[in-house]
């Protein structure tokens, strides 16, 4: 298997490490080098696109990744997994769903099909999983990288930690409506989604500094980025219980992988005797061009040039 | 007596060859066309340039998001034919075929 140093190494100083986020699990998490690229929302080129943002140089920038990821694929065949944390596309804004969209981006989706990724289902290109019965577009809900037979690493969007996006519940309806009006108003202003969302973090970041109720106990999904650590580590200490109907047997998980909050990060939490990861690959909208590695005990988020 | 020799030379008069459209030629149709020839896999792009975005944009099929199908309600269709030779036994005949196709929007 690669490790990140190689990889790093035979991009030719384009791949690099994001910010501080590196760090080393105490046991080996994959038996492959694993690229998981989050949140591309794809849409069709026009105002409301945060992947194209009205600049060419994304598309081409997103282009010379994919050709990277041909020659790993060449080179290193089974030895590497790619996985897309859901949101590739934007069907909530999207004028003709995939179709259009795929009228605009066929070079990104054929390179990405032939590199035969694990797509994971996101919120904003969940009716994939909707329009038919049994029929999911090869989308999964969730993905886990095991080693020795272990589950030691969960895959999901991250909707699920989202009071305002989790698709299962009420409150998700709601977020979507609400996201769907904004992106109305993108058509005037194609950057107010943005501008909303750094508005709706500082206050609710303020408020969870001052402990104003908005984190619900019971059930912790997360009004904010800093809470969705506390839901993976529930959530990964349920499976590796054995509390689920997803695995037969109790998994090893140490580290979630998400994206949905288009923030990259990489935190770490001691809980019962263990060490606890949550990485968060960031996007690829609004100017953002970072992924997740993960190479046996190495993880770090790193953003391509 | 005079009104209805008027009405009957006039009823003559329309409903006559002489009253009839002159045949348009093809091209003449298609001034006023914007017209896009048929070729078997032609891209898209040149499609979505001259006819812009289509009317409907369906949902994809199961299995395969890559193929889709793209519908334009107001177009013209003009099928070029030629005749053709075909074998039947001992008998010469003959069947029209389709050479050309071309699609056409208002301009």
């Amino acid at each position: 298997m690669l490790n990140l140093e190689t990889l790093l190494k035979k991009s030719n100083g384009r791949l690099t490490v994001y910010q501080d986020f590196l760090a080393e699990a105490d046991r080996d998490l994959t038996e492959r080098l694993t690229i998981v690229i989050p949140d591309m929302h794809l849409l069709e080129k026009g105002k409301t696109d945060d992947f194209w943002d009205n600049n060419p140089h994304h598309e081409l920038r997103f282009l010379d990744f994919l050709k990277f990821l041909v020659d790993l694929r060449n080179s290193e065949g089974p030895g590497l997994e790619i996985i897309q944390v859901g949101d590739l596309y934007d069907l909530w804004q999207a004028r003709g769903n995939t179709n259009l969209i795929e009228a605009k981006y066929p070079d990104i989706l054929g390179n990405l099909d032939w590199l035969s990724p694990i797509y994971v289902i996101g919120n904003h290109d969940f009716d994939l999983v909707k329009w038919y019965a049994d029929q999911t577009f090869g989308r999964k809900w969730r993905y886990f990288s095991t080693r020795q037979g272990k589950p030691r690493v969960i895959y999901e969007h991250g909707y699920q930690a989202d009071f305002f996006n989790n698709q299962d519940k009420w409150s998700g309806t709601l977020g979507r409506g609400i996201t769907e009006v904004i992106g109305m108003g993108e058509y005037l202003y194609p950057n107010v989604d943005v501008l909303l969302g750094s508005a709706w973090d500082s206050v609710s970041r303020t408020f969870t500094m001052y402990n104003g109720g908005l984190t619900p106990n019971t059930n912790p999904e997360g009004f904010n980025y800093h809470e969705y650590l506390n839901y993976y580590i529930d959530r990964m200490e349920k499976y590796n219980r054995g509390d689920t109907d997803d695995l037969h047997d109790p998994a090893d998980l140490a580290l979630a992988v998400v994206g949905h909050t288009h923030s990259a990060r990489l935190v770490k939490k001691p809980r019962n005797d263990r060490e606890y990861f949550l990485m968060d690959c960031g996007s690829w909208v609004n100017g953002g061009h970072e992924i997740g590695v993960i190479a046996g005990r190495q993880m770090a988020v790193c953003q391509w040039s | 007596m005079r009104r209805q020799a008027i009405l009957f030379v006039a009823v003559i008069f329309l409903t006559s060859c002489i009253a009839m459209a002159a045949p348009k030629s093809v091209g003449e149709v298609k001034e006023g066309l914007t017209c896009l020839e048929y070729k078997e896999g032609m891209g898209w792009l040149p499609i979505a340039e001259k006819f812009g975005d289509p009317d409907i944009a369906p949902r994809p099929e199961p299995g395969d998001l890559s193929r889709n199908a793209r519908i334009y309600q107001k177009i013209t269709v003009i099928f070029y034919t030629k005749r053709q030779q075909v074998e039947e036994g001992d008998r010469l005949r003959f069947v029209e075929v389709v050479e050309k196709v071309e699609f056409c929007k208002p301009k």
